[in-house]
């Protein structure tokens, strides 16, 4: 007796493997969209006293109120004009330390706000002294 | 005079092989640049112009709006702390194994700079170097 014998294709079928693919591809994009893993980024100096201490012509003093108002120098300054002040001080010495005081009825914005605006100068010494560094070196009003 | 044509045929299929391979590096391109987010607490960031992606597998330290804590070592969820010292304890474990640990600070723009500071404190004292301050991307 002769037995009938069927083909089998030999293909893989792989079209729907592209299908869950495609699916995977957008599930990562989609979760790498929604991450949020950026930010301003700052080195943590070891207590830096040489900044800290220096004359008032080596570094610029910005000291932010617990109402957001900026105080460059001694003198009020609106965010907005810190470009101004800064940019020619950075072009004769860019390694300029700048220290940023916040007071701690401040709110967090307002710090990242004037970080933000050094940062797009170009300020590369951005000293953010905390209150115990303060304390440290008599400097606490 | 009776002209025979001779038809060609053409197989209909389309060649989805390579489809597949490319579909695939790119699934390995988005899964190695994908970090997840260790903590899923709602903040309302601040905005800044200036943003740098945060080193993957950073400490993560969390401040909420009421001021309450949260720390993840970097691998697992964020948990919550009782408080400053707890915080302390926490990053100084990191600290210990790897000194130069990327650490990163998500916190809500309308905290007190008084628990920034605090925090910024625990980091200095434990020797942490490198510190990013989440932040959104600036609407222009």
């Amino acid at each position: 007796m002769r037995i009938a014998r069927r083909r089998v294709p030999s293909e893989i079928p792989t079209s729907s493997m592209a299908d869950v693919a495609f699916l995977l591809i957008i599930f990562f994009l989609v979760a790498s969209f929604y991450s949020v893993t950026r930010g301003i980024q700052f080195s943590l100096p070891r207590h830096d006293e040489a900044a800290l201490t220096a004359e008032p012509e080596a570094a610029v003093l910005i000291e932010i109120a617990a109402n957001g108002a900026l105080t460059v120098d001694r003198q009020a300054l609106g965010l907005t004009d810190l470009t101004g002040y800064l940019r020619p001080k950075l072009v004769r010495n860019p390694a300029k330390p700048v220290i940023l005081r916040t007071s701690l009825e401040a709110p967090y914005s307002a710090m990242t706000d004037v970080f933000d605006e050094l940062r797009q100068v170009g300020v590369q010494n951005v000293v953010i002294p905390t209150q115990a560094e303060l304390q440290l070196y008599g400097l606490q009003e | 005079m009776h002209v025979s044509r001779s038809r060609q045929l053409f197989g209909s299929v389309i060649p989805t092989a390579t489809m597949a391979d490319i579909a695939f590096l790119l699934i390995i391109f988005f899964m190695v640049t994908t970090a997840y987010s260790l903590d899923r607490t709602s903040l309302e960031l601040p905005e800044t112009a200036e943003q740098q992606q945060a080193p993957k597998g950073a400490a993560l330290i969390v401040i909420t709006a009421d001021e309450s804590l949260l720390f993840s070592a970097g691998e697992q969820d964020a948990e919550p702390l009782g408080g400053i010292d707890d915080l302390a304890a926490a990053i100084g474990a990191v600290t210990a194994s790897n000194r130069l640990h990327p650490f990163t600070v998500k916190a809500d723009r309308t905290v007190q700079y008084r628990v920034i500071d605090a925090v910024l404190e625990q980091l200095r004292a434990a020797g942490a170097e490198n510190v990013t301050l989440l932040s959104r991307g600036e609407r222009l």
